[in-house]
């Protein structure tokens, strides 16, 4: 019987040590959530307690409120512990209203669609 | 507690689920498994973008295309309550197989039985054997989860 020490709890790949710490978990989709790891199983099924979506258009942010989640472990790409202590975004950050990202994020999609058209349009140029 | 006894525990409280094609079904859970099937009634089904709904009785969703869901926030303290509940539980069913294998392995338990059971018809429903079993059962089960904790 080998005693698993603090060291080895820390070093494995298990998520036992981010238990009831504030976590950032990024998915497949390209959504960043923020919450409280409560709970995970062999999968990285995880359960977040106050968890907040974060949403980045160029300098403008929001974090949407959704409260408890249970994620599904395949659609997690990356699980990370946030430092409480440090200030988590550059200072050009700016906060703005759940209103006011869901416009900036509908015109950058937006944007985004047309240039998808434009290039399919301009295919027959043979661009690369 | 693991995210799928949450989930047991949120049944018959609504939820949201969301696929991982981005629609998403909002219902009360009738009933899940150990897959992350669901079982949802009163189901409002909202397309990817969000413009169209589709509304339907009952709905089952396959586990495996499930991206996330999200609970009421009380079901994190009702299940942190069951477990306790549970835990406290958990002392007397030991006995009672103790008890139960004690009878059926002993010597003497194979005559015992015989008249033993003319006189629990007389006395109660539920045979000495019959409670025996459901007492052993709930005893494995229980200690199995005590090693997952």
């Amino acid at each position: 019987m080998s005693g698993a020490g603090l060291e080895d709890v820390f070093l494995s790949t298990s998520l036992a040590s981010y238990l009831d710490k504030k976590l950032l978990v990024l998915l497949r989709d390209g959504r960043k959530l923020l919450g409280i790891l409560r709970s995970f199983d062999q999968f990285a099924n995880a359960v977040l307690e106050g968890a907040c979506e974060r949403v980045i258009v160029g300098d403008l942010y929001c974090d949407i409120l959704l409260g408890l989640y249970v994620i599904r472990g395949e659609n997690v790409v990356l699980i990370g512990e946030l430092d409480l202590e440090k200030e988590e975004l550059p200072a050009r950050m700016i906060s703005v209203s759940a209103a006011e990202i869901k416009r900036a994020q509908k015109a950058e999609r937006d944007a985004t669609d047309l240039k998808g058209s434009m290039r399919k349009r301009m295919e027959f140029l043979d661009l690369d | 507690m693991l995210p799928l006894s949450l989930l047991k525990t949120a049944q018959g409280h609504p939820m949201l689920v969301e696929l991982k094609n981005g629609e998403t079904y909002n219902g009360h859970l009738v009933n899940c498994d150990t897959w992350m099937n669901i079982h949802l009634r009163e189901v409002i089904c909202t397309s990817k973008d969000g413009d169209r709904f589709w509304r339907m009785p009952e709905c089952y969703i396959r586990g495996n295309t499930i991206k996330y869901l999200r609970v009421p926030d009380e079901v994190i303290d009702k299940v942190q309550e069951e477990t306790t509940k549970t835990r406290s539980d958990r002392k007397p069913p030991g006995v009672g197989r103790g008890r139960g294998r004690g009878r059926e392995e002993g010597p003497s338990g194979r005559p015992a039985k015989g008249i033993g059971r003319g006189q629990d018809d007389g006395n109660n429903k539920g045979g000495g054997r019959g409670r025996g079993v459901p007492g052993g059962k709930g005893g494995g089960g229980r200690g199995g989860g005590r090693g997952r904790g």
